[in-house]
């Protein structure tokens, strides 16, 4: 037999077989949301560095790097845990539209649980013992600091750039961040939580995210309606 | 590939959009692959899914350098190969069942016969089904994948004295089948 007719045939074979239109993901997805993790779970880090006055390396890392969506380490689960937490459906008024893991730090994931009125909690779930320890309703980040974030987000020449096409502001809610300052003359850390602004940007039924350092004055990363960071221009 | 090396970066910053972009780009290949050695679809997408998620699991060992397409599609390889031998009782109930049917070309017919019979799709379906696993594998890899042997090699895992053994074995087996015509 001829080695290109035994190709031809073996490539009519499998394509007639296992069609190009084949896709896996949505049962691989479910497989990870129904509890697969990683072996050996590692948080994804971002790390930034900074440079004070004092010449003090400020080394911080948090869990809003690329995986910051749904995905990252334990992220499935927690979504999962928040959607069916009893305590959850009874802050919201109506059903569950929207859950978004927002981060998740040293196995505690921060959940934002949104129904189809526009209200919306954040939820803290405990990924070692898979259980919801906390919800909050309404927005908590004080009215100041939301006056600060929307001020740098028209400001930020990404999301100006959505502003001005017609973009509205939706809600703006806190979020908790992970930081490790290092002290690089000693390369001694310490962990300290900070409190940014999450903003939702909405534009032609599509949604972006910015998360805003409200202590750097700045949106450290936009997130657009696929899940990439928006790069500055 | 510029799109994978983003999506092992992705998958291994935490990132689950990191192994959709990978299931994306080599789930074709690899239940195809699979398939041609197992002869199951289902099983095929079974041993496929699992290699991605144990790919999902494994990243932080996986070499963010080295190119992921070999690296998994070697593993679903083996994995078609061992699954075929942990079912070889029932091919090869299967395989005596077509013969019984004369489904496989027949031997005593003429050379332009056979070809055209050895050339028709089933009849080489029917052909790689009477092939030992390891035999159909360096089969499937070599004439569907495309590789050579020293690939072959190292996507099972094995010396490149064995893969040419077993094309050979594979070879000869197929000429019995098809006495009238050489390689």
């Amino acid at each position: 037999m001829h080695d290109h007719a035994l190709r031809g045939t073996l490539s009519s074979i499998a394509a007639e077989a296992v069609p190009e239109t084949t896709d896996l993901w949505p049962d691989i997805r479910r497989r990870l949301a129904d509890g697969v993790q990683p072996t050996r779970p590692s948080l994804p880090r971002r790390r930034v560095v900074l440079v004070t006055a004092a010449a003090l390396f400020l080394m911080v890392g948090w869990t809003l790097g690329g995986g910051w969506l749904p995905g990252q380490s334990g992220s499935a689960q927690a979504a999962e845990l928040a959607r069916h937490d009893p305590t959850v459906a009874a802050a919201l008024h109506g059903d569950i539209a929207d859950v978004t893991v927002a981060n998740v730090v040293d196995q505690v994931a921060t959940v934002v649980v949104r129904d189809g009125t526009g209200h919306q909690v954040t939820v803290t779930v405990d990924l070692v013992h898979q259980i919801v320890t906390r919800v909050d309703t309404g927005p908590v980040l004080a009215a100041g600091l939301q006056a600060q974030a929307l001020s740098v987000v028209r400001t930020d020449p990404r999301s100006a750039e959505l502003l001005a096409r017609g973009a509205t502001i939706g809600h703006i809610t806190p979020i908790s961040v992970q930081a490790e300052k290092l002290d690089a003359a000693t390369g001694k850390s310490t962990m300290v939580a900070e409190t940014w602004a999450q903003v939702f940007i909405a534009l032609g039924g599509a949604e972006w995210v910015a998360y805003v350092d409200l202590n750097g004055g700045k949106i450290d990363q936009l997130v657009d309606p696929q899940g990439n960071q928006v790069p500055l221009p | 590939m510029e799109s994978e090396r983003i999506a092992i970066a992705r998958l291994k910053a935490g990132d689950i959009g990191g192994l959709a972009a990978l299931v994306e780009l080599f789930q074709v290949q690899a239940i195809r692959t699979a398939y041609l050695i197992s002869r199951d679809r289902s099983l095929a997408e079974d041993i496929t899914q699992a290699a991605f998620i144990r790919a999902y699991q494994r990243i932080d060992q996986f070499d963010a350098d080295a190119s992921f397409g070999p690296w998994f599609l070697r593993s679903v390889a083996n994995d078609a190969i061992k699954a075929v031998e942990r079912g070889r009782r029932t091919s090869s109930l299967d395989i005596e069942d077509h013969a019984a049917r004369n489904e496989i070309p027949d031997p005593a017919a003429g050379p332009a016969a056979i070809l055209e019979q050895a050339e028709d799709a089933a009849a080489v379906w029917e052909m790689l089904g009477r092939l030992p696993a390891e035999q159909r594998s360096v089969i499937v890899l070599r004439y569907f994948s495309g590789l050579t042997d020293a690939e072959i090699a190292q996507r099972l895992d094995v010396p490149g004295a064995t893969v040419r053994w077993r094309l050979f074995a594979a070879r000869k087996r197929m000429r019995s089948w098809l006495p009238a015509r050489a390689d």
